[in-house]
């Protein structure tokens, strides 16, 4: 007998209003649901996923299709389909006994009490009954949602990345426990989840959506009994099926099929038969080999700079078997600015295996920004502990660039890639619009093509390939100088603290002041030196005369608070200048070359966002090359995927830095940053957005979201 | 250290105390606090202290209880009702900042020199706190709650009183404080003008009928002592489990 209809899902569509013009979520959905079953949506985040739940749950309204509930078309939340969220939505104000009778209210009194002596049994909180969420950690928290949710008896349980604000250790429990209470009591679940794993643990139907807008691109049935053992080989080729269909497969089922690989410095991952070179009538020299008869090097990818961006897409590259070559033109250590970092960057070093070293290394901690704003009194502070759930730690480092970007390489190294420090790349080698290896050789010497059919333009502000190709486009809007130096002496604030938050000692914060013309940063380092900068609107800038230091001093004296900090400082170093800020460049990708960091965009260093952009951008990058081999296709159309995910945090951060030089320039405009001083739910996400949680977060939605509501 | 820190705050008004003798012990107007003492004692046996005290409060509870009344539904409709709140909120911002002081000579006008003049100009006073805080405490709401209630079918009054009003009670009750503050504040300056009862009156009554500077302090430190432990009252509200999630729970 075939198992009955629960939802019924025709030809939905659903469209938003975008930044420039209306952005399609949802695509032409067809699904249909039978009743008991469990069925997971996986996709990339922000595809539209959650949104096809919030029309199943009549939270929202599809702009064509049918939504049928048991043959009856969905018009408005009810009791028949309970959401659940990461957020969690238990209300804090009533006690575990209130929360779950809420449910429930207008039933004859017995029958709310016999439900509820079930339920509170059912997911194991008898004792906990007058608790106050207050007191529950988040697991238990969880399971009062979930108990809820079952006090009505709801024909389906919607569940939006339910476990996704838990930790991993707790998520796997409260999975466990999912499973059992539904196998005591079956319902029809729907799970978005991005965890491909809890997909496989919990679900009898995977659907994999794909990039906004969201469309099915397969679904996939999940024939095991529970409880399941992920590390059973037809589940781990089913995870890696659902991982290849996402893009994001890692090179496992390759290593399986294709010829037995070395490690390190051997052969490559990538089969023989596609590293081989495409024809060698390379511009604009013909391959000579440099010394006496020696045939040309090959890689499978060549890196040029290995700052940040171009150490971290070299270190994801080697770490997987790839044949990895980094060229560097200086010899680390060497000067860099861009000292803040941001505390996402705790995810990236852990993607680089590098997150021990990073943190023995003793740098200053930071906690958060001040700014000293035009119009206030008091500098508005930022701390990172104030809301420590978001990300894995609540602070993150002021960094020496010179010593931060040497453990990276070398990290890079450690992994497996060839590093050569004082080489020169003169150029990226052509065949048609398609790049197939550089020219390259030690400074000072005759350079010689090396082959490789990816080449990873890390160039930083030289912008080697985006200057060759035309593509670079500065933004004229945020036409900016900087002159910054280092000092030792000068004065080190501590940043602020307050009772019943997370408190390291002697942490400092990046300090911001807004000054005629641009603004001041001042960010303390170790062993007595601060970096001081000053970013200034070009116009002013060229306007004043005299040379960078007097520059640099003026705007300086400008500042009371720098001034007096800086006080009986001594200058370590000369005044540096930096007069390109801020550009984007046209095109990240084109076929068999990818533009990364630096490379690829400069941006204003207002929110300390450039080093951690450009570690995400080289991992981003170093993916989908990963991607790009097991699909042997080297094409731009296949690397779009990279730009496409690193555009949407670096528009986010635009918006922001846009927003704040109207606050510096407009005393009219909307100030956000004093706004979120007495709305905690404004400042909570703007610290997301501080830490650099762009993925997580639209700026564009907070500036809107308080006019809004309802 | 714990004792350190428990007599703390008794040492340092002992000291100022000790500070105040020393230096009023010379003047011949200016009481010390002895004489500020035996004021209050006489003012305890002749049942004054208590009938002013009495006036003060009552006017107070009028004045403060009709601003609840009124500020607390007027700041929910305008959180909940973006229509509403850009029809009031201009003229609610235009007449905050305005003292309730300036208001005293319409007062007078309106409601002559009875006990309606204070009374309205402790409504007013701690009416737009109320309201402000109201307003803001219902868009702090968080849209997962309001969300939920409507997937369990929680709709109109019932939502209001269940979810959204319990969502604003941390905001309101801060709001609550701050009129009660202001409240306070209010009705002796309103007292010293054109009544015959209350800690005001009390003060200026003191300070005209024969300069009686002992009488004068010995009101300022029982408007002082009744503030406080108004605020004491305010405060314990912070405390209850129904709002606690909002202030952090490490109080």
């Amino acid at each position: 007998m075939a198992p009955r209809a629960k939802y019924e899902v025709t030809g939905i569509s659903k469209s938003f209003a975008g930044e420039t013009g209306p952005l399609q979520a949802i695509a032409d959905v067809s699904l249909t649901v039978h009743e008991g079953e469990f069925v997971a949506l996986v996709g990339p985040s922000g595809c539209g996923k959650s949104t096809l739940l919030n029309i199943l749950g009549g939270f929202d309204t599809p702009d064509h299709g049918e939504v049928l509930l048991d043959g009856a078309p969905i018009t408005e939340p009810s009791r028949r389909g309970i959401l659940i969220t990461q957020r969690g939505s238990v209300f804090p104000w009533m006690t575990v006994r209130q929360n779950l009778e809420f449910a429930t209210r207008e039933l004859p009194a017995a029958e709310i009490a016999q439900r509820f002596a079930h339920y509170i049994d059912f997911v194991g909180l008898r004792g906990f009954e007058d608790a106050w969420p207050h007191q529950l950690s988040g697991g238990m928290l969880q399971r009062v949602e979930v108990a809820r949710a079952l006090m009505a008896k709801p024909d389906v349980l919607l569940m939006d990345e339910p476990f996704g604000a838990l930790d991993a250790l707790t998520r796997m429990r409260m999975r466990g426990e999912l499973i059992e209470i539904l196998a005591r009591d079956s319902h029809t679940c729907l799970l978005v989840t991005h965890d491909v794993e809890e997909a496989l643990h919990l679900a009898d139907r995977i659907v994999v959506f794909s990039p906004r807008p969201a469309k099915i691109q397969c679904i996939l049935e999940v024939n095991a009994p529970h409880p399941r053992v992920l590390s059973h080989p037809g589940m781990i080729a089913l995870k890696e099926r659902i991982l290849q269909e996402l893009g994001l497969s890692s090179l496992d089922v390759l290593r399986d099929t294709a010829a037995p690989v070395e490690q390190g410095q051997g052969r490559s991952a990538i089969p023989e038969d596609h590293i081989a070179p495409r024809g060698l009538s390379v511009r604009p020299l013909s391959p000579r080999p440099r010394i006496g008869g020696e045939a040309v090097e090959q890689f499978d990818v060549v890196v040029v700079g290995g700052g940040p961006a171009g150490a971290s897409a070299a270190t994801v590259l080697a770490t997987e078997g790839f044949k990895v070559l980094v060229l560097e033109r200086e010899h680390f250590p060497r000067y860099h600015v861009g000292e803040s970092l941001l505390p996402i960057a705790w995810d990236l070093f852990d993607r680089l295996g590098v997150t021990a070293e990073v943190e023995a290394e003793g740098f200053v901690v930071k906690q958060g920004i001040s700014f000293g704003l035009p119009g206030q009194a008091d500098e508005l502070s930022f701390r990172t502990s104030e809301y420590p759930e978001y990300f894995q730690r609540p602070y993150t480092f002021h960094v020496e660039r010179a010593r931060f970007d040497e453990i990276l390489l070398h990290n890079a190294r450690d992994r497996g890639a060839t590093v050569r420090e004082g080489w020169v790349v003169r150029d990226v080698l052509f065949q048609g619009d398609t790049a197939v290896g550089v020219l390259a050789g030690p400074v000072g010497e005759e350079p010689h093509p090396i082959l490789a059919p990816m080449v990873v333009d890390a160039t930083g502000q030289n912008c080697l390939l985006a200057r060759k190709l035309g593509w670079r486009r500065p933004d004229p809007t945020l036409n900016k100088v900087a002159h910054y130096a280092h000092f030792t002496g000068g004065f080190r604030p501590v940043a602020e603290k307050s009772e019943g938050e997370i408190q390291i000692e002697n942490a400092s914060a990046t300090h911001v002041y807004a000054i005629e013309g641009g603004w001041v940063w001042y960010i303390p380092l170790r062993d007595d030196t601060v970096s001081v900068g000053v970013v200034l609107d070009a116009k002013f800038d060229s306007a004043k005369r005299g040379n960078p230091q007097t520059r640099f001093d003026d705007a300086i004296q400008s500042c009371p608070r720098v001034r007096e900090w800086l006080t009986g400082a001594q200058p370590a170093m000369e005044v540096q200048t930096i007069s390109n800020i801020s550009y984007l460049n046209d095109c990240f990708v084109g076929n068999g070359f990818v533009l990364v960091g630096d490379a690829s965009m400069f941006i204003d260093p207002i929110f300390s966002s450039g080093v951690s952009l450009a570690m995400r951008s080289g991992i981003y990058a170093a993916e989908a090359i990963i991607d790009c081999a097991i699909h042997k296709d080297y094409s731009a159309a296949r690397l779009e995927h990279y730009e496409a995910r690193i555009r949407l945090p670096m528009s986010r951060i635009f918006k922001m830095i846009y927003n704040w030089y109207a606050i510096l320039e407009k005393p009219e405009a909307d100030n956000i940053f004093v706004r979120a001083r007495n709305s905690p739910l404004l400042r909570e996400r703007l610290l997301v957005l501080f830490s650099g949680g762009y993925d997580r977060l639209d700026f564009e939605s907070l500036l809107t979201a308080e006019g809004e509501r309802h | 250290m714990t004792h350190l820190r428990r007599a703390g705050p008794f040492l340092v008004i002992a000291g100022f105390i000790a500070l105040w003798w020393l230096g009023a012990s010379d003047s011949v107007i200016f009481p010390t606090p002895g004489q500020v003492a035996t004021a209050l004692v006489e003012l305890v046996r002749e049942g004054t202290l208590i009938r002013h005290v009495a006036s003060s409060l009552y006017r107070v509870t009028l004045g403060y209880g009709l601003a609840l009344l009124l500020g607390i539904p007027v700041g929910s409709l305008m959180g909940w009702y973006p229509g509403i709140y850009r029809a009031l909120n201009p003229i609610v911002q235009l007449l905050r900042p305005i003292s309730p002081i300036a208001w005293i000579p319409l007062a007078i006008l309106w409601f002559g020199v009875g006990d309606s003049s204070p009374i309205f100009l402790i409504f007013l006073s701690s009416f737009f706190p109320l309201v402000v805080s109201t307003t803001a405490g219902v868009h702090l709401v968080e849209q997962q709650y309001v969300r939920a209630a409507k997937n369990f079918g929680v709709t109109g009054l019932e939502l209001y009183r269940r979810v959204i009003f319990p969502g604003a009670l941390p905001s309101i009750i801060t709001g609550m404080r701050v009129g009660l503050g202001i409240a306070w504040l209010v009705v002796v300056a309103a007292e010293m003008v054109a009544i015959n009862s209350g800690l005001g009156y009390l003060i200026i009554d003191s300070r005209n009928a024969g300069t009686r500077y002992d009488l004068v302090v010995a009101g300022m430190v029982i408007i002082g002592v009744i503030g406080f432990i108004l605020d004491i009252i305010m405060r314990r509200l912070e405390t209850l489990d129904e709002v606690r999630w909002r202030y952090g729970t490490t109080r």
